[in-house]
């Protein structure tokens, strides 16, 4: 099952989350400059962890309108799917 | 814990498809069910998605029981069809959803009060946290 929380409360998340790569994980979240806007992010230590900063478009499109929507997106913004 | 749990209402217009089709009749051959073909499966990484600014809602459903209709590799991602159980989760600024690969899930829904989110979405390989 998915896991839901907030940043403000990751001590709630932890206890969800057991293994210590966790903490490793989102204290390397904290060092990402957030207002370098649309970048990629690699960890330094875990060199396979990548963190996308992106901002993109929502859509209430459903049906094959969302497809094209998210189809964009993955172009425009992400190493990503190609559907 | 003060984050978004729960299902919130789905966005407009959001109808997942694989019901009746609309205007089918007793009697006459009903037309094959559109699906869309965008809910995703990390198959060795998990999804950490982190909202920023603006807002989404992302549809989560378990894997058990989809129909796979696509697999690629090399990105490390399964497509499938959805169905209508899949539950709306919103995002708000500073909430953030942890996707493991038994959950197929479709970001990118408009939450009514914006109609963009500033996200962070980190993968992190599945064998570092086993």
């Amino acid at each position: 099952m998915s896991i839901i929380g907030d940043l403000d409360n990751l001590a709630q998340v932890y206890e969800q989350l057991p293994h210590p790569a966790w903490r490793t994980v989102f204290t390397w979240l904290t060092q990402i400059p957030l207002s370098d806007q649309n970048n990629t992010f690699i960890n330094p230590n875990l060199p396979t962890i990548k963190a996308y900063l992106k901002t993109i478009p929502t859509t209430k499109s459903s049906s094959d309108k969302y497809e094209s929507h998210m189809r964009h997106i993955w172009k425009s913004h992400y190493e990503m799917p190609q559907i | 814990m003060t984050g978004p749990v729960g299902a919130a209402p789905p966005p407009d217009g959001f109808g997942l498809p694989g019901g009746q089709p609309a205007g089918a009749r007793w009697g006459s051959p009903a037309p094959p069910p559109v699906y869309l073909r965008v809910a995703f499966h990390n198959v060795t990484s998990i999804d950490v998605h982190i909202c920023l600014s603006g807002s989404e809602i992302i549809q989560v459903v378990p894997v058990d029981g989809l129909i796979s209709v696509s697999r690629n590799d090399q990105e490390d991602y399964v497509l499938y069809n959805p169905t209508p159980a899949a539950q709306s989760i919103p995002m708000l600024p500073r909430y953030v959803a942890i996707l493991f690969p038994y959950d197929a899930h479709r970001p990118g829904f408009s939450h009514p009060s914006t109609t963009f989110v500033q996200k962070i979405i980190i993968k992190v390989p599945l064998r570092l946290l086993t």
